[in-house]
């Protein structure tokens, strides 16, 4: 009978075993990418990554190459597209430069369109100075300038934010903007937006 | 008191198991060259609360793309995730890192379209999976 009472009491140091766990150093596993959003406030990795996607197929959907042709002759079947890093225009720090990739890295695979890095212009003329200049590189066989193909569509994003707090609440808004710009004519062939709202509500304790 | 020490384990152990969340949902495979569709419902959780009611795929711009209407069975507005991805002729899946899983909230008792388009013109059969959103810890 004496036993019968320290039963509930195994069975709740069981339970806080279970609770607490039996390992005294930090453990570290690989989680799933697609975790619930902790925080309203941040712009978490799954956000862009959904972002990501859904303005890619929004593209791919949207834009008909044939179509635009039509209306934009100068067009090749697979135009060269500049794409300038997206802007953030948050209130808070966003990683634009690994979003920019992204989108880049899922249009290249489509194989609809052909990109073209004006930022690394600069290692590029470097690298051609050192073939033509440097005595290491076959003089027939060094990159010669005046050869890089020229953009024809320049594609520009921007990140923007709403944030309100009301007690322990905080509600964001975000909303993502891509436009597809024809340079010859000047005109936006394309655009659109992904929107995102974020709720946190702080614990009491 | 003893009887208080046994709910209160009992209320314990049972925190503890909760933790351990469903991941199962429904998965609708579809082969978009030969048109056969398999639905599997593996948590009976999900089967009562959402239904597939359609399923329609076309092809625009050269790429493959699928429309899955599913429908809420509650009148309660439910939280639920989906996630498409997209394999070759060789059943190998594509980008399986870039799909993300995406909310879709259901109003009672409505019904709302899922769209997923393949961003690669190599794929040709598409693989939707339903959870419940609290399963993505």
């Amino acid at each position: 009978m004496k036993n019968m009472i320290y039963m509930p009491l195994l069975a709740f140091a069981g339970a806080l075993t279970l609770i607490t766990g039996c390992a005294t150093t930090p453990v570290t596993r690989e989680v799933t990418l697609d975790r619930q959003p902790r925080t309203a406030s941040k712009l978490e990795a799954q956000d862009t990554r959904r972002a990501v996607e859904k303005m890619v197929e929004a593209m791919l959907q949207d834009i008909d190459i044939d179509e635009l042709r039509e209306d934009h002759p100068h067009l090749p079947a697979r135009p060269v597209v500049d794409f300038f890093a997206v802007k953030n225009a948050t209130s808070g720090h966003v990683d634009t430069k690994s979003f920019t990739d992204s989108l880049r890295v899922a249009l290249l695979k489509s194989r609809k369109f052909r990109f073209v890095d004006r930022t690394r212009d600069t290692e590029t003329i470097d690298e051609m100075r050192r073939q033509a200049r440097g005595g290491l590189v076959d003089p027939d066989k060094a990159i010669a300038a005046g050869q890089q193909i020229a953009a024809q569509m320049q594609l520009m994003g921007r990140v923007m934010d709403d944030k309100t707090k009301v007690g322990r609440t905080t509600d964001v808004y975000y909303k993502f903007t891509l436009e597809l710009l024809d340079m010859t004519s000047g005109e936006i062939v394309w655009a659109d937006e992904h929107e995102l709202r974020k709720e946190t509500t702080r614990p009491i304790f | 008191m003893k009887k208080l020490l046994a709910v209160a384990s009992a209320a314990l152990a049972l925190a503890a198991l909760t933790g351990c969340v469903d991941t199962a949902g429904t998965v609708v495979t579809t082969d978009h060259e030969t048109g056969q569709s398999i639905i599997v419902e593996d948590s009976t959780r999900v089967r009562d609360r959402v239904q597939l009611v359609d399923l329609k795929y076309d092809e625009f711009n050269g790429f493959k793309r699928a429309h899955f209407s599913v429908a809420s069975t509650k009148l309660k507005r439910l939280y639920m995730d989906y996630r498409v991805v997209w394999f070759d002729a060789s059943g190998r899946e594509l980008d399986p890192q870039s799909r993300a899983y995406h909310t879709v909230i259901l109003e009672g008792r409505d019904v709302t379209t899922i769209t997923s388009v393949a961003n690669r013109p190599t794929a040709v059969a598409s693989k939707l999976r339903i959870r419940e959103t609290r399963s993505m810890q």
